[in-house]
């Protein structure tokens, strides 16, 4: 476990809307794999910051969201370690990983770790907590991500990407998107300014800006946009988030089911912050694996929180009363018989069938 | 007669002897190791050393991430490990008996070979008593060591893995509502390989779908009733 912070050289962007008073940080260390890992995590790490935009006047966006590149590798491939790596630098998220030769063919490995500890910020938008009056009591039900450790398909490289990444002078910088004799290299320090296709346009540290090409890798949009799309969720960014949370559970390849699920729980706590009806949503996830306890805690905070809405038609509430309560009954086999969060889910459940009688 | 009473003496002692080894086995509520026993391989590099350290790296993470998504498996996850033996899988005669002295929930043996399609390993996971509804208590699959084949070969372990676990707490824990949630990341998992595989998925890994989700099924039909 490391107890050294790694050494951060490069802050790639920082987008923050006026009304922001928290940033959102998202740390992209370099994989393990020498030069090929670290220009593998160099390209993931400016195809993240793509993903985050400036927030649109009419939306009510609350953090800033900053990309952040080290130039060491984790000390250990493990989560614990990259989670204790995030925390000591401030970042809510973790994208990390490493590159490995199978058989006579390189591939990537990419794993990303959300920490849960006590940042600084104001406001946590990644929850959603549903809250009923019980007899005179606040029962609350409260939900946050599905998990905290993602383990993403492996990528396997083109030939021509690990013969083209395999030099530290890899990232070539251009004058224009046209051109083609390169004037420097990256390097390890540079700010990313400006996004346009498969280029971006970055300033070096000390140095000339320049446009930089950015190889399309196979699978990488369940990796980018998964953790653009949480990012953007972080951010309060809601139906920027479902934007891109929708690319991974609809993937046709690079994001497995496990994946897909999650992706689709995302978009439904992203539409319920909207106040939207996310049902549909995690019906969907649930038809992938009806077996997973977290699509039935997301069925009933969205059916808990639809009761809430409906409060003037009687009729609805009580149909969504009785629905709570069937869900609660196909699915408590999947719950511990001491779960707290089924306690309160059913306490909350008799309540509204006894006041919707 | 002297002779005849020592050796009744002797036989008396070993079977003391064995029910004291054996007994706390039997005892024992938790299986809590995956051994591997040597690949063998084509040529003179010993695949084993290799296996077991991706075996391990790939148990740990798998650890991390299933008490990530379900901490409430945290103990029984934490308890588990990898153990690499530098010797030849038992006899099959002797396998069964192997796996009922000690604390084992899977044991792992395989090898390479040479094939027109490039070098091919084959992996056996010997689950005993823990096979649960599975025609054999044997998964073998095969698979040719490219990278593209990297991703099937480590979900395969994942999966026999959890379905492993699960057994295990069904056999102790009978109520244990964890049971259904290592099945159900065994079967999103299950579900992904065979969609990549679908063209020559074999019938191990059909076996092991139709037996997930049948133990899910007798799960979730048990509670209802």
């Amino acid at each position: 476990m490391s107890k050294l912070p790694i050494l951060i050289l490069i802050v790639s962007i920082m987008i923050r809307s006026s009304q922001a008073d928290d940033e959102i940080r998202i740390m992209i260390p370099a994989f393990r794999g020498g030069t090929l890992g670290k220009n593998v995590a160099t390209v993931l790490n400016l195809k993240v910051w793509r993903t985050l935009r400036l927030p649109p006047k009419d939306l009510p966006y609350r953090a800033g969201g900053k990309v952040i590149w080290g130039t060491q590798t984790l000390q250990e491939d493990s989560h614990l370690e990259a989670e204790n790596v995030a925390e000591n630098n401030g970042c809510q998220m973790i994208l990390w990983g490493d590159v490995l030769q199978f058989g006579d063919g390189i591939l990537v490995e990419s794993f990303l770790s959300i920490p849960l500890y006590e940042d600084l910020r104001q406001d946590h938008s990644e929850e959603w907590s549903v809250k009923v009056t019980c007899d005179s009591a606040n029962v609350e039900l409260k939900i946050s991500l599905p998990t905290r450790r993602y383990e993403f398909a492996p990528i396997v490289l083109d030939k021509d990407i690990v013969d083209l990444y395999s030099t530290p002078s890899a990232i070539k910088l251009f004058e224009t998107k046209e051109s083609t004799v390169p004037f420097g290299v990256l390097g390890d320090s540079y700010t990313a300014i400006q996004h346009d296709g498969d280029y971006t346009f970055v300033k070096p540290t000390g140095g000339k800006p320049g446009w930089v090409y950015l190889p399309r890798l196979s699978g990488e949009i369940a990796i980018v946009d998964f953790a653009g799309g949480l990012l953007r969720l972080y951010r309060g960014d809601y139906a920027g988030a479902i934007d891109l949370l929708v690319k991974v559970s609809e993937s046709e390849s690079g994001a497995g089911t496990r994946l897909k699920i999650d992706s689709l729980l995302l978009q439904a706590l992203a539409l319920a912050k909207l106040g939207g009806n996310p049902t549909q949503k995690i019906d969907v996830a649930i038809r992938l694996n009806p077996y997973l306890q977290v699509c039935y805690k997301f069925k009933i905070q969205a059916l808990a929180g639809q009761y809430l809405v409906t409060q003037d038609s009687p009729d609805n509430q009580r149909s969504i009363a009785k629905q709570i309560d069937q869900t609660l009954e196909s699915s408590a086999y999947l719950f511990s018989e001491n779960d707290e969060w089924f306690a309160a889910a059913r306490r909350i459940s008799d309540c509204m069938l006894k006041h919707s009688h | 007669m002297w002779v005849t009473g020592t050796i009744l003496m002797n036989r008396f002692s070993l079977a003391i002897l064995l029910i004291l080894l054996v007994l706390p086995r039997l005892v024992i509520a938790d299986r809590d190791s995956i051994e591997i026993f040597s690949y063998s391989s084509f040529t003179n590099n010993d695949p084993t050393p290799a296996v077991a350290n991706l075996l391990r790296q790939k148990w740990e993470l798998l650890r991390e991430q299933t008490i990530s998504a379900h901490p409430e498996l945290t103990a029984k996850m934490t308890k588990i490990h990898i153990v690499a033996r530098n010797s030849a899988l038992p006899d099959p005669d002797q396998l069964s008996s192997y796996w009922q002295q000690t604390p084992v929930l899977e044991i792992l043996s395989g090898g390479t070979v040479q094939t027109p399609s490039g070098n091919t390993m084959t992996t056996n996971i010997y689950l005993g008593d823990l096979k649960g509804l599975l025609k054999k208590p044997t998964v073998s699959v095969k698979l040719i060591v490219t990278a593209e084949e990297y991703q099937n070969y480590r979900d395969l372990h994942s999966v026999v893995t959890l379905y492993a676990i699960a057994m295990d707490t069904r056999k102790n824990h009978p109520t244990d509502r964890g049971i259904t949630q290592y099945l159900a990341d065994a079967k999103s998992l299950l579900e992904d390989l065979l969609l990549r595989d679908s063209a020559d998925a074999n019938d191990s890994l059909r076996d092991l779908r139709a037996a997930i989700s049948r133990e899910l099924f007798a799960l979730q039909s048990s509670y209802s009733h």
